[in-house]
């Protein structure tokens, strides 16, 4: 799955695009760039290996608010495989008063 | 709030949810995952309904926080939740709650009084948002981060504090990278959680979880200079 790059992930996207210029180099001139396309990959595994084993709290506050993190919708749909149409509720009138509400009223939630 | 009938395997169950938007329009329909009271109370219908035909609670968290504007306020947000923590704890029917995104304080926790509660990996549940704490604390919000921290609110702090019972694996870099993937290991969890349940006589049940949240919490208190 394509999925939008956080920040903290550009390192590793960095060296995907300098890994995909190296094979496509390889390619148009013919010249074999085999090893380095190797220690490429390996350098592009530690990397995401460092980063993802050491993530800081706030990072991790990020991943969970993914644009394409799953939703109820959809981890019930493949976590519950028989599902009854579980969520035949969701667009009740009684959920969805839903005056004015801000892009950021989400963030200023306390209760 | 998302909730309805399911079945798990061959378990029937009751589902209970929150879900945020992928876009503008859908987020504007959900209400950006803030449930107002009405969401809490059809959860509690759900739950009793649940109850009355003795089929488990699956409940999946993902919700900033409760929505706290006017018309919360006045339709009673606080005593729609608190009703939910009050009924949930006797609620004869065993309850596995998964925080699976965002864990927001009270939003959270009106579904979120369980048997069990899990959490996926790069999930957080906290009192407060990040940037609301830094808001209160430094009067600025740009030191979310560092409340972010402070607030020990990933999933490995929960476990070890006893906040939550078990963390669900992700798949690496977020479950965002592979939702089936995501979705088998909740699966798993919910399975192995609500098999255990099931089996424990639903009075053990009762006393385990009223007595896991009573335990919840700690604290200590500084010692005085001289000792005493």
């Amino acid at each position: 799955m394509e999925s939008q790059p956080l920040d903290f992930e550009k390192p590793i996207l960095e060296l995907q695009r300098r890994l995909q210029e190296l094979k496509s180099h390889s390619d148009k001139h013919e010249i074999d760039f085999d090893s380095e396309v190797e220690s490429m990959e390996l350098k592009i595994r530690e990397t995401r290996r460092e980063i993802y084993e050491n993530l800081t709290a706030w990072q991790r506050v990020q991943i969970a608010r993914h644009v394409q993190r799953p939703l109820p919708s959809i981890t019930s749909r493949a976590a519950l495989p028989n599902g009854l149409s579980c969520m035949a509720t969701a667009s009740s009138a009684t959920t969805r008063p839903c005056p004015a509400a801000s892009p950021n009223s989400g963030r200023n939630a306390v209760s | 709030m998302p909730c309805g009938l399911a079945k798990l395997g061959a378990q029937r169950c009751v589902v209970i949810a929150q879900q945020k938007g992928r876009d503008t329009k859908e987020n504007v329909k959900r209400n950006f995952g803030c449930a107002y009271p009405e969401g809490y109370r059809k959860a509690l219908r759900l739950m009793r309904l649940g109850e009355k035909f003795k089929l488990p609670v699956i409940s999946l968290i993902d919700t900033p926080g409760a929505y706290p504007g006017i018309g919360s306020e006045e339709r009673h947000i606080a005593e729609a939740i608190a009703v939910n923590l009050r009924e949930m704890m006797t609620l004869r029917v065993p309850i596995i709650a998964t925080v699976i995104g965002e864990g927001g304080s009270g939003g959270a926790l009106g579904i979120g009084v369980a048997d069990r509660v899990l959490i996926l990996e790069n999930a957080y549940y906290s009192v407060i948002s990040p940037e609301a704490c830094s808001a209160i604390l430094w009067k600025d919000r740009k030191h979310a981060p560092e409340a972010a921290e402070a607030l020990k609110l990933t999933s490995h702090d929960l476990i070890r504090l006893g906040v939550v019972d078990e963390i669900v694996p992700e798949p690496e870099g977020g479950a965002h990278r592979d939702h089936d993937l995501a979705a088998a290991n909740l699966g798993a969890a919910l399975r192995r959680n609500l098999k255990r349940a099931l089996e424990t006589p639903i009075d053990d049940l009762l006393k385990e979880r009223y007595a896991k949240f009573r335990k919840l919490g700690n604290f200590a208190e500084p010692k005085s200079k001289n000792g005493a």
